[in-house]
């Protein structure tokens, strides 16, 4: 396993390299000179000039990569053309929000999806089912910055129950996370409720009630367990959603991530803020996509096998060799 | 079902228990909140409005601008200009900053020098000759004369020089300055947390803490002060109507700096031609697209601020005549078989103005194109003269005469003369209204400048635009100055 997870690892470097190359010659060509954009209209030419050689913006555009990735590999991440301040810094301020968001949401989506879905699947044709299949369909289409609007509006406004803004406590932390899984709920509850009532019509399930298992244990050990598979599959696609879906609730809820931060940095083509903005989403979306691919050897035995038992499989697969000579 | 009553149940009473980790202000505490706060605090490089407001309780600038634009003592108590190039300041007495250090005469003078070193401030330090202090006299002797350069020290706080020089860089984010303020908690990007000096030698800050928030979405802002969770916030037209009728909040609302325009690119075909950027004037139908604006918006007929002496209600402003404009462009050899074509270029999204004039204009046979382009690219077509037609704002914090009059200045090219437009009598009186030592001078050029940009039309004015702010009823004697810059220095918060 731990093999497995260290070549996952060494995998992120190339797509590191990719991303990399890609935004920044991305950004570098796109129209609107940096210099200009941070120093204002007014700037003469001669400042202009030297900021551009403060920060190697007068130097080719390969060799700014160049540059920029040489600063990387020795551990900074750059100084912001625009707010003067180190990229790192801003991180720091900013990235716990943006982690939370992402991967709170992704727990609370499925924690409440899951044991839904299950429950729909039981309960398949019923008014429960039926209801919930309406609601499905309208909280799947509420735009976000809408119903986070209306959560404001009823929680903070009306019932004054919860803060309206900011992410300074843990009561801060939930109108924004129901808000990003609101429409998630719908959608995954949904899957999920057609995932258990394909895995309960297979033969096994029904050898189960055969032998007299609680229908809590056919339920919850045999068919949820078996059909997780394409749902951890669903998971490991849905942690990019929920990063990009963290700059609409960083608006709205007066949230400091990383989100805004970025877009505010593709606005003023701020290259080392989007650089760190965009590395660190494709660092975080990759390990979440990791932990999607190890939670499939918690749910399925034989993959778990594969990986943790390195030397049995190599005796497993001698013994083949031989026998099959 | 009892144990689902249960989880709903427990769901609730957490709900409940977090709530009360939320955190409200108490008595002597406000949270305001802004649009953005900055992730940097130094006054020079963020150099926004949201950004000094903030450092408007922290430091005193050199001078400052009324709400009706006209000069008054900051840091400087008094100054003199005993020749066109010539400016002494006489420092005010009894400033002290937060460590304790009484302001200096050096404190003045490092204000001013030290923007030599800001690359965004250059284009001020660039007009310095030499400065020189006797006494408690800062003189500033300027390379040519410039009437606008004393507007400008309003923007220009007073630093502790030994201060600024021990610190470095760290002095910006740590800022000490003669306040009645002191920056106790700042969280780049997120919030910025004032509280009052006690030690602060003249009339003490009424509020014991201001709480700066950052918010984006406008209906947000609003809700914000309505749920309690900030008592003071800018917000938006539509928001304001609602407000109105909610009696636990105030409302203030008045015209800000901002002034929107149309602008030609008058060195290239079509919009060389005078008659054709008359059309395009007499074709805008300022009245009837205000109806269209989500804001709360007024026409104007002048890029000068509205209500200074400079302003000129001209007797050449074009009023919107459809008839006439065909007319004119018939007159260019534009008809329905050889129409004129161009494009548009805005950076704000859809705008249902811009729309409603392209559709004026294809009612005489123009067609025009309404293209988007983000910022960066904007400013870029704008700069380098790659654009036809294009919308945009401006907002002038100091009511300067001079940055209205350089839209059509040829030495402002590209900067505030974004239209490229070439015409010696305004250099020449540009240049008088720059230099002049008499006032009336001054008003007569700024005045018959106006007269010229209704009759060549480089670029013609549209709307300016109320601001509109909610507050909680306990808030009083807060200042709004048209700028955007808002004081809660004399402010009382009796909750």
């Amino acid at each position: 396993m731990i093999r497995y997870i260290f070549k996952r690892l060494l995998q992120m470097i190339p797509i590191l390299i990719a991303v990399s190359i890609i935004v920044f010659f991305m950004v570098g060509l796109s129209p609107g000179d940096p210099a200009k954009i941070a120093l204002g209209m007014n700037a003469k030419e001669e400042t202009v000039a030297a900021f551009k050689a403060e920060y190697g913006l007068d130097q080719p555009l390969g060799m700014q990569y160049l540059n920029y990735m040489g600063g990387l590999l020795r551990g900074s991440l750059g100084k912001s053309y625009t707010t003067k301040q180190y990229v790192a810094n801003m991180i720091a301020v900013r990235l716990m929000a943006t982690v939370i968001i992402a991967f709170g949401s992704l727990i609370l989506t499925y924690l409440i999806a899951i044991p839904l879905g299950v429950l729909l699947a039981v309960k398949q044709n019923s008014w429960f089912d039926n209801i919930s299949r309406v609601l499905a369909l309208m909280m799947s289409s509420m735009p976000s910055f809408w119903l986070g609007l209306l959560l404001i509006l009823l929680f903070s406004v009306k019932l004054g129950l919860l803060p309206s803004n900011g992410f300074d406590t843990p009561a801060h932390w939930i109108l924004p996370l129901c808000c990003s899984c609101f429409g998630s709920w719908g959608g995954s509850s949904r899957y999920i409720r057609n995932m258990v009532l394909e895995t309960i019509r297979q033969d096994y399930i029904r050898m189960a009630r055969a032998k007299g298992c609680p229908e809590r244990v056919v339920l919850f050990r045999h068919a949820l367990r078996n059909a997780l598979m394409p749902l951890i599959t669903s998971i490991g696609m849905n942690i990019g959603t929920f990063f990009g879906g963290s700059v609409i609730l960083e608006q709205l809820f007066g949230i400091n991530g990383m989100g805004k931060m970025t877009l505010d940095a593709l606005r003023q083509k701020d290259v080392p803020t989007i650089m760190a903005g965009v590395l660190i989403s494709t660092v975080l979306i990759a390990v979440g996509n990791l932990l999607a691919d190890l939670c499939y050897g918690l749910v399925d035995p034989r993959i778990r096998s594969i990986y943790s038992h390195p030397r049995k499989r190599k005796l497993k697969k001698e013994v083949a060799v031989s026998g099959a000579n | 079902m009892k144990r689902t009553l249960a989880i709903i149940s427990a769901f609730v009473i957490g709900l409940t228990l977090l709530a009360g980790c939320g955190q409200k202000a108490g008595a002597g505490e406000i949270t305001v909140v802004l649009s953005e706060v900055g992730n940097n605090l130094d006054p020079s490089i963020a150099n926004y409005t949201d950004t000094s407001s903030i450092m408007s309780h922290v430091y005193d600038n050199i001078i400052n601008v009324d709400s009706k634009f006209e000069l008054i003592a900051g840091a400087a108590a008094s100054w003199e200009q005993p020749d066109s190039v010539t400016i002494e300041l006489t420092m005010g007495e009894g400033f002290v900053f937060h460590n304790g250090e009484p302001m200096e005469i050096e404190d003045l003078e490092y204000a001013l020098g030290r923007l030599e070193n800001v690359p965004e401030m250059a284009s001020t330090w660039g007009k310095i000759e030499s400065l020189s202090s006797n006494g408690n006299v800062v003189t500033i002797t300027l390379k040519e004369p410039d009437n606008s350069f004393l507007r400008g020290l309003s923007a220009i706080p007073v630093l502790d020089k030994s201060y600024c020089e021990s610190a470095g860089e760290a002095y910006a984010n740590t800022p000490i300055g003669t306040g009645p303020y002191k920056v106790a908690e700042y969280v780049p990007g997120e919030r910025v947390v004032l509280q009052a000096w006690d030690e602060y030698p003249f009339e003490k800050a009424g509020i014991g803490k201001l709480t700066y928030k950052g918010i984006s979405e406008t209906a947000a802002k609003y809700m914000a002060v309505e749920a309690g969770d900030a008592q003071f916030s800018g917000i938006s037209y539509s928001d304001y109507q609602r407000a109105q009728s909610n009696s636990a909040i105030s409302t203030y609302e008045g015209p800000s700096t901002r002034t929107a325009f149309v602008c030609m690119n008058t060195s290239a075909a079509p919009f060389d031609n005078v008659n054709v950027r008359m059309a395009m004037a007499l074709a805008y139908n300022k009245e009837g697209y205000m109806a269209l604006s989500a804001n709360n918006d007024f026409v104007i007929d002048s890029m000068f601020t509205p209500g200074t002496v400079y302003h000129n209600s001209s007797q050449y402003a074009i009023n919107y005549d459809l008839d006439k404009a065909r007319e004119l462009l018939t007159a260019e050899g534009y008809d329905e078989s050889n129409p004129l074509e161009f494009i548009v270029a805005g950076y704000s999204g859809d705008d249902p103005v811009m729309q409603a004039y392209q559709a004026d204009l294809a009612s005489i046979g123009v067609k025009v194109t309404l293209e988007n382009y983000e910022f960066g690219t904007f400013l870029n077509l704008m700069m380098n003269q790659e654009y036809q037609m294009l919308t945009g704002s401006w907002s002038e914090v100091t009511g300067d005469p001079l940055s209205a009059a350089a839209c059509y200045w040829t030495g402002s090219y590209g900067e505030m003369n974004i239209a490229f437009y070439d015409n010696p009598k305004c250099d020449e009186l540009y240049e008088t209204a720059k230099t002049s030592a008499d006032e009336a001078e001054i008003i007569a050029c700024c005045r018959e400048l106006q007269d010229i940009a209704w009759q060549e039309v480089p670029l013609f004015p549209t709307y300016g635009r109320y601001a509109d702010y909610a507050y909680d009823t306990a808030l009083t004697g807060v200042d709004i100055h048209p700028s955007g810059i808002i004081s809660f220095r004399a402010a009382k918060y009796s909750k």
